[in-house]
């Protein structure tokens, strides 16, 4: 018998087999080994195997277009929006940009969002960019549904960016009060097909709670450098101009929105 | 009244990273961007690897070109920048799991792997398969992810991903005979039996 029934192959060696790497000798060897070996023939097949179904099971991206999405990301995550161009993501980027590094006293509501405190600006004006074109409505709620008055009721706010995470389907992200002395809360609302609005509730004095101002929201993922995954805060400028013309003041702290929310609303005298 | 000195700036250690973030990140060049933008397709089809969803592979490269761009000065010219890319996938991608481990989701491998039991067809072909074969991509170590990513997905030689990879051949040859035997159940149940006896000593990663 030929001495390579003797031999013994390692596996990285069938492998190299499989994918062509070898010389023409070791490839001699190999072809006589696994002819005179059935377990190496079966060892050879599973490597030839997996290098073809690697090399295609995955292939869907290089037979499609890249989604514009990310194609924008990488041109404009992390960039300052130069002066002079007009467009939601920079005019969002000249707004939140010098907010971010030094705080001003004006600032549009867009600068509010917690989740502008977590999100590079250029990251959140590219986010913000990606929100669908907004119509919104307002003055009524017609899907004011009870999960979603006793989220507005009792859930404390969380960052925009833990939404996607939480996949609540109405998750408060922040309070506020109104010139009259009511309080407000945007949130982001999550229907069972994913689709997703970012709107505003106040609650009156009978307690209430009612829609504002309403806006789809597009899920956006654009992701923070820092590990953790905010979407952008949801914005559209129909709900900050609704937003500007009920909020009085700052955002209610996380503390005091608790301490509001334990006293079921009652403002303290 | 509209004015307001103060935001609910409820993440304070970030918003004061933030003011510290080194002016490279504005300055990440139109060459780097452009050589990512590149990169996409690739960067999409080893994302769809680790994620085995076209949808989540689209988030992690999202994630993963912020984070990039961030770390742009980090990046050296010259450099290869798709196996420094697939890396930041990598870790953006573990964080994701972790995030969702944290959450209470249920990220188990198993559960994916029953998905594939079925009536013997060639399953190469089938959404299961290829989120089986994803969920064990997933759970290698990521040196033996990144040369799946390199030689199978993209066509490397050995010697190509070496350089890459600035391992020894040897190294890249071990790694990924491992990578490949533990893929071997997922692509192929017909070979399990054969490849788990033929991979007595697959565990650590030289």
């Amino acid at each position: 018998m030929s001495q390579a029934t003797h031999d013994y192959f390692p596996d990285w060696m069938l492998m190299a087999y499989a994918d062509g790497e070898l010389e023409p000798h070791e490839r001699d060897a190999i072809a006589a080994y696994v002819a005179n070996d059935p377990a190496a023939h079966l060892r050879l097949a599973a490597f030839m195997r997996s290098g073809h179904a690697l090399a295609t099971l995955f292939d869907q991206p290089m037979s499609e277009p890249v989604p514009a999405r990310l194609i924008e990301t990488v041109r404009q995550a992390g960039r300052r929006a130069p002066s002079g161009e007009s467009g939601l993501a920079a005019r969002l980027a000249g707004l939140l940009t010098p907010y971010l590094l030094k705080p001003s006293p004006r600032l549009s509501w867009s600068g509010l969002w917690p989740i502008a405190m977590a999100v590079p600006a250029g990251v959140l004006a590219v986010a913000l960019v990606v929100l669908a074109s907004s119509h919104v409505d307002t003055g009524h709620e017609p899907g004011l549904t009870p999960q979603m008055r006793l989220a507005l009721e009792t859930a404390p706010s969380r960052p925009a960016g833990a939404i996607e995470a939480l996949r609540s389907t109405v998750t408060p992200v922040v309070t506020f009060k109104t010139g009259p002395g009511q309080f407000c809360r945007q949130y982001v609302a999550t229907a069972a097909d994913g689709a997703r609005v970012a709107g505003v509730g106040c609650r009156d004095p009978q307690g209430q709670w009612r829609i504002e101002a309403e806006a789809p929201y597009t899920g956006v993922t654009a992701q923070a450098a820092g590990g953790y995954s905010p979407a952008a805060g949801p914005s559209s400028s129909a709900l900050d101009a609704a937003i500007d013309r009920l909020i009085t003041g700052d955002p209610l702290s996380a503390g005091d929105e608790a301490a509001l929310i334990a006293r079921s609303w009652r403002s303290l005298p | 009244m509209k004015h307001r000195a103060r935001t609910p700036v409820r993440n304070i250690a970030t918003a004061a990273a933030l003011s510290q973030r080194p002016a490279a990140i504005g300055a990440a060049n139109e060459e780097f961007r452009g050589a990512l933008i590149a990169l996409l397709p690739r960067l999409r089809r080893f994302a769809y690897g680790l994620t085995g969803d076209m949808d989540r592979a689209d988030d992690l490269v999202q994630e993963s070109c912020v984070r990039a761009l961030a770390n742009a000065a980090q990046w050296q010219a010259g450099t290869r920048l798709d196996s420094w890319m697939y890396r930041i996938a990598q870790n953006c991608w573990f964080d994701q799991m972790r995030a969702r481990k944290v959450r209470g989701e249920v990220v188990d491998i198993e559960a994916q792997v029953d998905l594939s039991d079925g009536d013997g067809r060639d399953t190469i072909e089938h959404r299961e398969s290829l989120a089986l074969v994803s969920a064990k991509l997933s759970a290698l170590p990521r040196d033996q992810q990144l040369l799946v990513g390199l030689v199978c997905f993209d066509g490397m030689s050995y010697k190509e991903a070496a350089a890459a990879l600035d391992i020894p051949i040897g190294t890249v040859m071990s790694r990924l005979s491992r990578a490949r035997q533990a893929l071997a159940d997922a692509l192929d149940p017909r070979l399990a039996p054969v490849t788990r006896a033929a991979s007595v000593s697959k565990s650590g990663d030289a």
